[in-house]
Order: C-alpha cells, then sequence, then structure tokens
C-alpha cells in the first residue's frame, strides 16, 4: 500500500501550528516522529491531505528542571531523554522505563507528546505518569494554555481528551519527591508491552503513608483504583504480604480487560494479580528500608 | 573515498579453497546496496499491477464488473478469468487444482480475482478500488476440524489432474477433503501390541507459520506473442518455467526466466507462485508488467501446514520401543500446492530413526478455506519430529532413563534400514547426539526452572537429483560456474565458486557465478531441501573436472606425454613435476592465439533406480538439536538460555556458512516453537498479517549461546564427501525445547509455546498434582 500523496507544513510556534491545525481541519494532522502517524497512513487507515511537522517548535523541544518540577516539550524525542544527565540524575527509573520503550530506531524519533496524544493501549509513559500525579500542558487556538492531570486525560484507546485544534505543549511531573520511591515494570511479548505497572509509595516511621498503584498496557487505558491504593496504606514489613495480596486481588477484579491476540481474561488478570504485587513490593520493601534507615 | 570500506578478498590460490571460510562473493554488493532485486529492476514500458482478491472465504462469483476500473486513467488492461478460456488456467505441480485468477468460485480470502496493469502504482490500486463482485457465499472450513467434520464443505467438487512434478505415485481418488494421503507400515502392529508395558498417547496441535523472508514474491513478467520472459524470485526457476510453458502451451525454451537474488526464501517461492498471474496479466496487456506482494498478500500465497497429530508410542518397561501409530492431518489450504509432499515426509518422519517392532502411519493432506501451505524450511519433519521426540522423552520418564541413555538404546545405527526400499542410514547418530548433548552440559546439575532436552531426527533431502552445471575458463584463466541454485542468501554462490576453485587450482577472485538466466544456465530442479552443494555442487565439481582434462589434453601434447596421469594442477599451471605451462599458455597454444574457452559440462542423474521419492533420499539430513530453557512459572515465560545443534555435513566446504545456516535455523526453530502462529477466524480472516501483531523471534531472542557443531566424516555424495545442511537444527530445535520444559515436568503438547499456555498448563499440572 503506498501512502498517498499529502503537503508537509513546518510549524514555526505552537500558536503556527495549532493556526495550520485549525485551517485545514480534519484533513491535517500534527507529525512529530511519525513513529504512530506513518504507520496508520501505510495501512491505509488516515487519508491525510496535509502534515504539519511540528519537530522544528522550540519550546516543544525543550527540557527543565526546576523547583517546580520536571518539564518536558512534546517533541522531545525518547533518545534526547535518555541522554539527559540531569534527568538521568533527578528521576532515574523515569528514563529507564524510556530507555526500554521499543527499540532504538522508535527511541531516535519517538516522542513522549506522541505517545501520550495517540493513546494507544500500550503505554508505558501514561502508566509510569499516573503513578507520580503527572501533568499535560496543553496549548489551545486562542492561544491559551491548561494544565491537566494524566489520570483523566485518556478517555478510552487512542480517545485523548483534547479538542482538534489542540496539542500537547508539555508533560510535567513533580521532582522526584524526597522519600518517595517509584518503581515500574513491563512484560513484553511483542513490540508493545502486555502489562505496564508503576507503583509510587511513601512512608512515614515503617508504614506506607500513601501509594499508588497504575497499570497500564493491557486494558483499554492506563488506571489506578482508589481502593488498591487504599488497601497499601498501613502496611509494613511485617504484614507486607497481606496488604499486596489484597491491593492485587482487588486490582485483578476492578481492572476491564478482553479476549484478544494478547491473552484471554484469565491470564490478563492473572498478570494484573503478579505484576501488581511484585511491583508494589519492590516499592514498598525499598521505601520501607529507606524509611528505616 | 567511498564510506564504505570493502574487505579484500583472500586471492590465495584455489588449492585449499574447499574446507576455508571464504567470504561471501555477493557479500560486497549486497553490503553496498548494487545487488538488484526484482523489486529494484525497471524494464522499458513496464506497468505496475494490483491485484484485486477475494474479501470472502468461499463463495461463487455472481457478478464481476471491472468496467470501472478499465475507465480509469493510466489502466490498461484489467485480467479476469474469462481473459483465460484459450488456455488450461489450472496449475499446480502436485495437483492441478489452482486457477491462475478466480473463474467462478473462491476458496480462500485473498485469492486474486482480479488483476489492474497500470502506469503507476498509485493508479493500479486507485483501479482496483473500483472492481465491484457480488457472492453466493458459501459454508466456510477455516480450520481442519470443520474441513474433516461430516456436513464439511466439499472445498473442491470433481476430480483433478496430477500435476506435472507430482512425484509420489498414482493420484489417489479424491475423498471429501483429503487431497492426498500417505501410508507407510511396517511389522504386525497386533503382535507387538502383546509386548506394550509402557502407552505414551496424546493429540498434537502444530500452529500454521509464515515463511517470513524480507522480501515477499515479486515478479515482472513479458508476453511477445511467442515468448514469456520472467524475472521473478522464484527458488526453482527451471519447474517454474516449465509449468509457466505448460499453461500458456508454449515450448519450454520459449519461456525464459532470469533469477538474480533472493532476500530469502526458505520455501515461500518454491515451485510456482505469482508467476502465472503476471504472465496472464502482461498477455492482455501487451506489456511488461510487475507484480509485487504485499506481506499481507505474501501470508496468503504461501505458508508452513498447521497439522493435527495423533500418536501413539509403546515400550517395554525397560525402556525398549515398540511400536508407534500415528495419524497426520496436514491442513494445505484451499490449493494443494506442495501439500502432497510435505504429508508424505512428515509421514516418513514419523516414525524417527528408531528399531521398532511394527509402525503404522497415516498422514492425511487437506484442503480447507484459507491461503495454500507449501514448503517451509524442514518442512514435515519440524513437525513431527517435534511430536516424536517428546513421546521418545516421555517413554524414557516412564523407563526411569535418562533421555540420552534412551536414544543409546533405540537410535539406528550407520547402515540400518530407515525406509523400506529407501537409503539405509548415511550417518551416525549416536555419536552425534552425545556432541549435542555435551555441548549442553548434559551431565551437569541444572539451576531452578531449568531444564535441557535434545532430539533427533532425519530429513529426506537432496529432492530429485537431477542438475546440471556449465563451468568456462576463459584465456585469461577466469572461470565462470553456470549453475542453477538460487541464491537465497545461504550462499550457495560462494560454495559453488570454492568447488571449482578447489578442482581447477584458480583463485577465488577469478571466478563468477552469475545468476540464472534459463536461455543460458544449464538445467538444475530447484533449490532447497538441502540439496545444492550436494547434487549442484558434484554437478559443478564434475564440469570443472571436464575443463581439467582439457587442460590436461593441450598440456600432454606439448609436454609429449601421453600419460595424463602424471599431469596435475598447481596455481594455475599443469605440470608434470619437471615442466609446466599456466592455463592461458595451454588455451593461447590451443585456439593458436590469445581467445576461446574451455567448457566443461557436468551432470547428476539418480546413480541407482530413478531417484524416486520411495528409493531416495539422496542423503538423509540429520536433525540433531539440545536446548536449556529458563521457565517464569509465574507469566509462563521461556526462555531459550542455550542452544546446541549439530552439522553433519560430510565436508564442510565452508564452515563459517555451515555454522550461520545452523544458527539461522536454530532461531528460525524458535521462532516455530515459541512465538509463530497465523491466527485465522473462523470465516476463514487471517487476523495477524502483519508484523504488528505476527511475533516473529529478533535478536534479543538469541539464546545467551548456541553451539554449533561440525561432523565431518567426508560420507556424504556430494563433492569432496560432502552432504548438504541448513535445515537439520530446524527441524530439531522445536523437539529440544519442548522437551527442556518436559524435563521440568512441563510437557506441552501444543505450539508454539506462549507465555499463556505455558502457565495454563502449569495450572493444570499444580490442580492434577
Ligand atoms: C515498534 C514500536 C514499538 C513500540 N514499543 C513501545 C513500548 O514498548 N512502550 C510504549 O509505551 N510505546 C511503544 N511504542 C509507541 C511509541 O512510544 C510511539 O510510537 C511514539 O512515542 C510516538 O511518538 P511520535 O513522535 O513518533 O508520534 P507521531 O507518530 O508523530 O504522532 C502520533 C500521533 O500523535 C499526534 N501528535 C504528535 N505530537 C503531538 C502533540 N504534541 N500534540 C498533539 N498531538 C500530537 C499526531 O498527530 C499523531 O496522531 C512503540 C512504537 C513502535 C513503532
Amino acid at each position: 500500500m503506498l501512502v498517498p500523496p499529502f503537503e508537509m507544513h513546518v510549524a514555526k510556534s505552537v500558536e503556527d501550528a495549532i493556526s495550520l491545525r485549525s485551517k485545514f481541519g480534519d484533513d491535517a494532522s500534527f507529525y512529530c516522529g511519525g513513529t504512530e502517524l506513518l504507520l496508520v497512513m501505510k495501512l491505509g487507515l488516515t487519508d491525510l491531505a496535509h502534515l504539519i511537522d511540528i519537530k522544528h517548535v522550540d519550546e516543544l523541544r525543550s527540557i527543565s528542571i526546576d523547583d517546580s518540577g520536571i518539564q518536558i516539550g512534546a517533541a522531545v524525542t525518547y533518545r534526547e531523554i535518555e541522554n539527559n544527565p540531569l534527568l538521568l540524575a533527578d528521576r532515574p527509573e523515569f528514563v529507564s522505563m524510556i530507555s526500554g520503550i521499543a527499540n532504538l530506531r522508535v527511541r531516535s524519533v519517538g516522542t513522549l507528546g506522541g505517545n501520550l496524544a495517540f493513546a494507544d493501549p500500550s503505554s508505558d509513559p501514561a502508566t509510569f505518569l499516573l503513578a507520580v500525579n503527572g501533568e499535560l500542558e496543553i496549548g489551545s487556538a486562542d492561544g491559551k494554555r491548561r494544565i491537566v492531570p494524566m489520570a483523566g486525560f485518556h478517555t478510552g484507546p487512542y480517545q485523548p481528551d483534547m479538542r482538534d485544534n489542540e496539542m500537547i505543549v508539555s508533560i510535567r511531573m513533580p521532582r522526584n519527591p524526597s522519600g518517595g520511591v517509584v518503581v515500574h515494570e513491563r512484560m513484553k511479548l511483542k513490540e508493545r508491552p502486555n502489562i505496564t505497572v508503576a507503583v509510587y509509595a511513601s512512608a512515614a516511621q515503617g508504614v506506607v503513608t500513601q501509594a499508588r498503584v497504575a497499570i497500564g498496557s493491557i486494558g483499554l487505558i492506563p488506571v489506578r483504583f482508589e481502593e488498591v491504593d487504599e488497601s497499601l496504606v498501613g502496611a509494613e514489613l511485617a504484614n507486607l504480604d497481606g496488604h499486596l495480596k489484597r491491593a492485587a486481588t482487588l486490582a485483578s477484579d476492578n481492572i476491564l480487560v478482553f479476549d484478544d491476540a494478547n491473552g484471554s481474561v484469565e491470564y490478563k488478570r492473572h498478570l494484573v494479580d503478579y505484576f501488581v504485587q511484585k511491583v508494589a513490593r519492590k516499592a514498598i520493601e525499598t521505601i520501607l528500608e529507606n524509611s528505616n534507615k | 573515498m567511498s564510506a564504505l570500506t570493502i574487505v579484500e578478498r583472500d586471492t590465495s590460490a584455489g588449492r585449499g579453497a574447499v574446507g576455508t571460510s571464504h567470504d561471501r562473493i555477493d557479500g560486497p554488493i549486497k553490503l553496498s546496496g548494487q545487488a538488484l532485486y526484482v523489486g529494484d529492476l525497471e524494464i522499458p514500458g513496464m506497468l505496475y499491477a494490483k491485484v484485486f482478491r477475494s474479501p470472502i472465504a468461499h463463495g461463487r462469483i455472481t457478478l464481476l464488473d471491472v468496467s470501472a476500473a478499465e475507465a480509469m486513467e493510466g489502466v490498461v488492461a484489467v485480467l479476469v478469468g474469462s481473459d483465460l478460456t484459450d488456455i488450461d488456467p489450472f496449475y499446480g505441480h502436485a495437483i492441478r487444482d489452482r486457477p491462475i485468477v478466480a473463474l467462478d468460485r473462491v476458496r480462500f480470502i485473498g485469492e486474486p480475482i482480479a488483476a489492474v496493469a497500470a502506469k503507476t502504482m498509485a493508479q493500479a490500486e486507485a483501479a482496483a478500488k473500483q472492481i465491484v463482485v457480488e457472492f453466493d457465499e458459501l459454508q466456510v472450513a477455516a480450520n481442519l476440524d470443520a474441513a474433516l467434520a461430516v456436513d464439511a464443505p466439499i472445498i473442491h467438487d470433481g476430480q483433478t489432474a496430477a500435476g506435472f512434478a507430482h512425484g509420489l505415485g498414482k493420484m489417489p481418488d479424491r475423498e471429501g477433503n483429503i487431497c492426498y494421503s500417505y501410508a507407510l507400515n511396517t511389522g504386525d502392529m497386533s503382535a507387538a501390541s502383546t509386548l506394550n508395558e509402557i502407552v505414551i498417547d496424546h493429540e498434537y496441535i502444530f500452529p500454521a507459520v509464515y515463511q517470513y523472508s524480507m522480501e515477499t514474491h515479486a515478479v515482472i513478467a513479458e508476453h511477445t506473442g511467442t515468448e514469456i520472459r520472467l524475472w521473478a524470485n522464484c527458488q526453482h526457476p527451471f519447474l517454474v518455467q516449465s509449468e509457466i510453458a505448460t499453461l500458456f502451451n508454449l515450448p519450454i525454451s520459449s519461456v525464459r526466466i532470469n533469477v538474480q537474488f533472493l532476500g530469502g526464501g526458505f520455501g515461500s517461492k518454491s515451485y510456482t507462485k505469482m508467476e502465472p498471474l503476471a504472465a496472464a496479466l502482461a498477455r492482455k496487456a501487451k506489456k511488461p508488467v510487475r507484480v509485487v506482494n504485499e506481506v499481507s498478500e505474501a501470508m496468503v500465497t504461501s505458508r508452513r501446514h498447521n497439522m493435527k497429530c495423533r500418536m501413539v508410542t509403546t515400550a517395554k518397561s525397560t525402556g525398549e520401543l515398540v511400536s508407534r501409530d500415528v495419524k497426520i492431518w496436514l491442513d494445505t489450504g484451499a490449493y494443494a500446492d506442495n501439500g502432497p509432499r510435505v504429508t508424505a515426509t512428515a509421514g516418513d518422519a514419523a516414525a524417527g530413526p528408531y528399531r521398532w517392532q511394527a509402525t503404522q502411519v497415516r498422514a492425511h493432506c487437506v484442503y480447507t478455506n484459507t491461503g495454500p501451505s507449501g514448503s517451509y524450511r524442514a518442512f514435515g519433519a519440524t513437525h513431527l519430529q517435534w511430536v516424536g521426540e517428546s513421546q521418545i522423552d516421555e517413554v524414557a520418564r516412564c523407563a526411569g532413563l535418562d533421555p540420552l541413555e534412551m536414544r543409546r538404546r533405540n537410535l539406528l545405527r550407520r547402515g540400518e534400514v530407515v525406509r523400506v526400499k529407501g537409503k539405509p542410514l548415511d550417518a551416525d547418530l549416536i555419536g552425534d547426539i552425545e556432541k549435542v548433548a555435551a555441548a549442553l552440559g548434559w551431565g551437569e546439575e541444572r539451576k531452578p526452572n531449568r531444564g535441557r532436552g535434545i532430539s533427533v531426527g532425519l530429513l529426506a533431502a537432496g529432492a530429485h537429483p537431477v542438475s546440471m552445471a556449465t563451468v568456462r575458463m576463459d584465456a585469461a584463466a577466469g572461470v565462470s560456474v553456470m549453475v542453477g541454485s538460487t541464491e537465497m542468501g545461504q550462499g550457495t554462490r560462494t560454495v559453488m565458486a570454492q568447488i571449482a576453485a578447489q578442482v581447477l587450482t584458480v583463485p577465488m577472485s577469478k571466478i563468477s557465478v552469475p545468476g540464472t538466466d534459463t536461455s543460458f544456465t544449464p538445467y538444475d530442479r530447484s533449490t532447497g531441501a538441502s540439496r545444492s552443494t550436494t547434487v549442484a555442487g558434484k554437478a559443478v565439481e564434475r564440469a570443472a573436472l571436464v575443463v581439467r582434462a582439457s587442460l590436461f589434453e593441450t598440456a600432454g601434447q606439448v609436454f609429449g606425454i601421453s600419460d595424463i596421469s602424471k599431469l596435475f594442477l598447481e596455481n594455475e599451471t599443469v605440470t608434470d613435476g619437471k615442466q609446466s605451462m599456466t592455463f592461458s599458455q595451454i588455451i593461447t597454444k590451443r585456439f593458436g592465439f590469445a581467445g576461446g574457452e574451455l567448457v566443461g559440462h557436468g551432470e547428476v542423474k539418480p546413480e541407482s533406480g530413478s531417484g524416486s521419492y520411495e528409493e531416495g533420499p539422496v542423503f538423509w539430513e540429520v536433525c540433531i538439536a539440545g536446548a536449556e530453557v529458563e521457565v517464569d512459572r509465574n507469566t509462563g515465560v521461556v526462555t531459550i538460555v542455550r542452544t546446541s545443534s549439530v552439522a553433519d555435513v560430510g565436508r564442510a566446504i565452508n564452515p563459517a556458512q555451515v555454522e550461520r545456516q545452523d544458527e539461522g535455523a536454530t532461531l528460525q526453530g524458535i521462532g516455530n516453537a515459541m512465538f509463530e502462529e497465523m491466527l485465522y477466524s473462523s470465516d476463514g480472516d487471517l487476523m495477524n498479517d502483519s508484523l504488528l501483531e505476527y511475533r516473529i523471534p529478533t535478536m534479543l531472542d538469541m539464546p545467551e549461546s548456541m553451539k554449533c557443531i561440525i561432523v565431518e566424516n567426508e560420507d556424504g555424495p556430494g563433492p569432496f564427501g560432502s552432504k548438504g545442511c541448513g535445515e537439520g537444527a530446524l527441524a530439531a530445535i522445536p523437539a529440544a525445547i519442548v522437551n527442556a520444559l518436559g524435563d521440568i515436568g512441563i510437557d506441552m503438547y501444543e505450539l508454539p509455546l506462549t507465555p499463556e499456555r505455558v502457565w495454563k498448563r502449569i495450572q493444570q499440572i499444580q490442580q492434577t498434582k
């Protein structure tokens, strides 16, 4: 299948990109690394007359770390994240999650913005950001910017909560909070992960005070369940097993999964159960050991 | 300076060429992107084709309207079934059951119904979208169970003719959807049954697998009215040539096929595939036309047979094998393709290389409403070695024997009968399997959740032994080797050059091995069945020996020596130890000027009998491998830690290439065992027709260690005592992996070993404990 002919427009700024998008409407799409978009076009699933190249917009290409947190431009590639020493120092677990995505070819051009805007159900970054209370900066046609939490940004597979003439400008997350721990793990059998679990935990005096368990790449969107998070609060090394079991059971009971080529509902629920226990154990044991020191 | 540094080839003298790991002679042009594949070729005036394929799996065509497509810009011709009324439009080398394009009925999703030739690809694609077709849908049998059911739809009614290379005796009458059956009996089953103390009885499922060569099927065809020219990436140019000649009522010599390089084959390009459609479309368009399959189209053009098998192995409590009873059903898809031969090979492999009191094998080739299945590296053998060898391990466990000891006690020895009427065993299997086990650290302690397995089998290799070659030496002592073996990445051109270099003492740098042009290249039956080095290589050796004889003849006259046995070759000279002459001098002397050439022709034909399948094979390819695996019982994920394999090749013409063959075969075997599975819906739709969903092994799936042990007993029928390789490890690896899991108590009866399947099996085993 040949990709039908299209016209490429190179945007100079966020405003420029958005106004081009407004001008061409449904005939156009933003084009960043192209790792998802070109695939979709080659499969003949879309027929776009215009692509708006946003890779050269400076604002989308910056990384900053300051007191207010970490901010990564939507068009920063995975490879640039991997090679950024400041990010590595501050959020090593985030960088290691990024460096496990896809392969070098995809990471050399693929971006965080493209991943989150595409909202593929198998997203490592979306799951990770859910666990660390990440946020997105969205730019609109009226020149306004709004900040939205990662939680709720994906409303369904391939459905980001954005209007057509909006775009992701940056991705934000808090700096590594003192005392908090994040652990991320994935199981990958094909190109994309079959399950991604990211767990944040904090503790005081040897007791878990807060936990956030994000489960992705297995259901329709990455999810967190309040009762799962709560079930881990109060855990200590002595009673950890019971807390983990309860959290895992709640997670695997609550998760919405379907039979498909990636596995049966039974197997998927088992994976949720197993990985929630495994990843939460790692996070909690680490944080409890740290807080005992 | 070019950015690419091409390593200079070793230009040392030819003597000693055999047995050295020469660089690939096609390496530099491939690495530098200069090698042209069919998809790169532009023939003047060439049109581009888009095939319009059936959206349903089974139905009668009630309406086919291509008028809108014909009226589209750039469209030159649209081929439909009614264009074929002047010829017998059915092809198929085994069974002539397949029309060039659908005539009145479609039998699988993706079957060509029409084909558009246009000036650009975009125009062809746009026009194909305008074709209108309507059907009377028929009941679909998209899998073996549905096709074998009592009320199954009959996919081919009426009798079909045998193809030109059926080669398997009388065409049987068709029963239902079974298009071919193969039976093999030895000994007395009922007498044997009185000895049974251990009985292993299971049903097994092997998946449909795609060959996944990087390059898909591609062909450019031109029909001038009196001649058809094809540039194709077919593995067997000469078989395609005669099939096209028959289809279009032309003399064989009026069909000219040019084959340069293949971007992999693995069987997907064996026998005739897209060539008839391309030729028919070019005939209608009166212009050259190029047809290139997309991956999703290639996947419904050729694949490996999925299989259901019921096997019962019995033994005495000591582990002495008694009998084996096997029923095999192979799903050949909507058209037979190479299914009958695959079925016979599977039947042959079923007993395994063991001593039995009695065996009974029934193998059936079954039509279904899915894409046709054909050859796939180590066909039949891979299917049955897995089943048979996992039962051997189960017997060993019941008898309390180590799997290696079990095999020592029961394996056939050199010279014993493998198949009645066929060639006796020509290899030392026990020696080979001991080497493979040792490479795996057989006796050493196993880490938790790690198991080790070995497997052994034989593959009837060589196909029909008919190959010719011509070797030409020019006046500057340059040599061209004209041989019809297709270079598809396996390195055949390098091996052929090494054989000629060895015989003629000419440096490798002076030898060229061009691609095949059926107008100039002598006949070679096919490239497959691990036959090229053994059979075509023998023809090259013989042709080179004829050139040598001409050199001796002239030199003898000059030296005044009548006994040419006193002469020998050394570094491009003929010498009797005292006087010597260079090849160039000899040729100049012979023709009286610095021109002319020496031409030698070599031929290989059956040495005894007819060379038929029954009397074969040319040699038994040894299929022996071992694997160590680790299982994660929480997820069912199996990791292949290490593998070992034996390449029992008689003599390794090029040891590095032998190793690469075994490594490639191992990785492909890992794909078959662990990941690959074409998933068909019940209405016949292939659901994973791209790399997004179809999982092939990648570099990340390579075991930590892959050891290939080359065994050189100089006991092969090929040049310098060689015999072929390239399929053995593939046939052996799935069985070795499954046996490694069996070693830690996880017996698997269905491939591939997806984590879910393994996890469920672990749950099941725990529950029954
Ligand atoms: C082989 C392969 C393996 C992969 N494996 C993984 C994996 O293991 N884990 C994982 O999480 N992901 C995986 N991915 C997904 C990968 O993360 C995404 O393909 C990549 O991040 C997309 O970024 P891009 O810049 O290429 O997006 P593009 O293809 O350029 O764009 C994707 C979509 O987002 C839109 N878009 C892009 N940028 C913006 C923006 N700033 N604002 C609004 N809309 C925008 C585009 O219009 C388009 O619709 C894999 C992908 C491939 C191809």
